[in-house]
């Protein structure tokens, strides 16, 4: 009869209840139950079945959009299905045949919702807020797809400002089954640049589907990790995702992100020269005031300065004066003097060799006179005994005695005939 | 005593006692040779330390010149 009756699958709506994990054939088996019980009743639920080659197939179609099929209980969803009895126990029951997608972007609503308070009880979505936002975070961290309007957004807006930010990009998948992997990595690589200012992670609008592959927790616990603050700009700005609860800031676009950014250095700058103006206006009459006083001072200086000036030059003068007047002349004195002592030392020294030499020849003439030599070569001859002492005296020798005589080329021997006294 | 280890002074002390005795009439003659070969070795020496000095002076007193 119910075959008869719904010849053809009908749409059904409900909240999921009670939604078990696959079994070992790849069925799964849950409740959809009424949303909206009236006066406080029990919900409604129906039975349903999804075995494993629909839910294969629904999940290859789900996938083909780049969305993620899963079955949780709390998820709001709309099924595909044919009403069926099961014959062991008579039971009613919903066979699944499709999934609307689309519908079920509420119910990824109440996952976020259950995520972030799961996530906030734990105190991972509070741990990024608590760091300290820069003043001027003009190095930057982006987070985004490549070549996506997104990440051009972000960046023209940056280079429109004029200030010299410095972007770090980290390229990621913003949608499908990859995204929690992909942005994880590329937040962590991130941590790799030195003294990063802050992080960005920005994607453009989507459907609730597109932006459902944010709300992973995973990457809410390495926002949570992360040393430095993350700004969520992910899709428009009613769409929520898991990021904009665990980042510093979040912002409503990828525009907005970057404008959060050129405020926040804007800002700084503007307070800079608010002091600067500040402090010139509060410095401004003292200046006037210092400034008076350094003129008065120079003034004075220089007319004081004046006469000791004129004073000192003429001393100079004067001085300059005597020392080449008096001073050279001396110097040029004590040259000559010198110059004559040298001179007179050198002459002295000459005259007193020489006085030594004349000595030396009057001393070497007159022992010269008396070598007996020179008295031989006159003819003298000197007369030696035999033992070669000299005999002075006649009665040194007697007859026949032997008398040596020396002469000035040798010796004679000779003998005494006869001793004649004078 | 080595001539090189005697001063001019000393040298010339002994010149003068030897001059003195060669020159007395009664220097005996047996030491007359003797002290002549002397006293011509001393003057032989004693010029040779005055030639020195000159060299001497004369080198330090123009090292003095080049200097300025």
């Amino acid at each position: 009869m119910l075959s008869m009756a719904f010849p053809e699958p009908v749409w059904v709506r409900g909240v999921v209840a009670l939604a078990k994990k696959g079994s070992p054939a790849g069925h799964q088996y849950f409740q959809i139950t009424d949303p909206c019980p009236e006066g406080g009743q029990t919900p409604a639920a129906a039975d349903c079945a999804l075995f494993a080659g629909e839910r294969m197939r629904i999940s290859r179609e789900v996938g083909r959009l780049g969305l993620l099929f899963t079955i949780e209980d709390g998820m709001e969803a709309r099924f595909q299905v044919s009403p069926s009895i099961y014959e062991r126990n008579g039971r009613f029951s919903y066979i699944v045949r499709g999934f609307d997608p689309e519908y079920t972007g509420s119910a990824s609503a109440i996952h976020l919702k259950r995520l972030v308070e799961k996530l906030g009880r734990e105190g991972i979505l509070g741990e990024n807020g608590t760091l300290p936002f820069p003043r001027v975070p003009l190095k930057v961290g982006l987070v985004t797809a490549e070549n996506s309007a997104a990440a051009e957004d972000f960046l023209q807006t940056l280079r429109e400002s004029g200030y010299p930010f410095e972007v770090y990009t980290s390229w990621a998948p913003m949608q499908g089954v990859e995204t929690a992997a992909g942005v994880n990595a590329a937040l962590v690589r991130l941590i790799t640049v030195a003294g990063l200012d802050v992080a960005v992670i920005t994607r453009g609008g989507g459907s609730t589907t597109d932006l459902a592959w944010f709300n992973d927790e995973s990457i809410a616990r390495t926002i949570a990790q992360l040393p430095f603050p993350v700004i969520s700009g992910i899709g428009h700005e009613t769409d929520m995702t898991l990021p904009d609860f665990a980042s510093h800031t979040r912002a409503k676009t990828p525009t907005h992100a970057a404008m959060l950014l050129v405020d926040s250095v804007a800002g700084f700058i503007d307070a800079i020269e608010d002091c600067a103006v500040s402090l010139g206006r509060a410095a401004s009459p003292r200046l006037t005031l210092e400034r008076l006083k350094l003129s008065q001072l120079t003034s004075t200086l220089a007319k004081k300065a004046e006469r000791p000036s004129v004073h000192f030059i003429g001393i100079i003068s004067r001085a300059t004066a005597m020392i080449q007047g008096r001073v050279l002349p001396r110097v040029s004195g004590h040259h000559r003097t010198l110059d004559h002592l040298q001179s007179r030392i050198l002459n002295l020294v000459s005259a007193g060799l020489s006085a030594r030499l004349s000595s030396l020849d009057r001393m070497e003439a007159a022992v010269s006179r008396r070598d007996p030599a020179k008295m031989l070569a006159l003819g003298w001859s000197l007369a030696l005994d035999s033992t070669g002492r000299t005999i002075s005296s006649v009665s040194s020798v007697k007859p026949r005695d032997t008398v040596h005589l020396k002469l000035s080329d040798g010796k004679l021997k000779t003998r005494v005939e006869r001793v004649e006294s004078t | 005593m080595k001539a090189k280890n005697r001063s001019y002074a000393e040298m010339m002390d002994e010149l003068t006692r030897l001059v003195d005795e060669v020159g007395r009439e009664d220097c005996p003659v047996d030491g007359l040779e003797s002290r002549v070969a002397r006293a011509a070795e001393l003057i032989g020496l004693l010029r040779e330390k005055l030639k020195a000095t000159e060299t001497a002076v004369k080198n330090v007193l123009s090292g003095l010149d080049s200097a300025e």
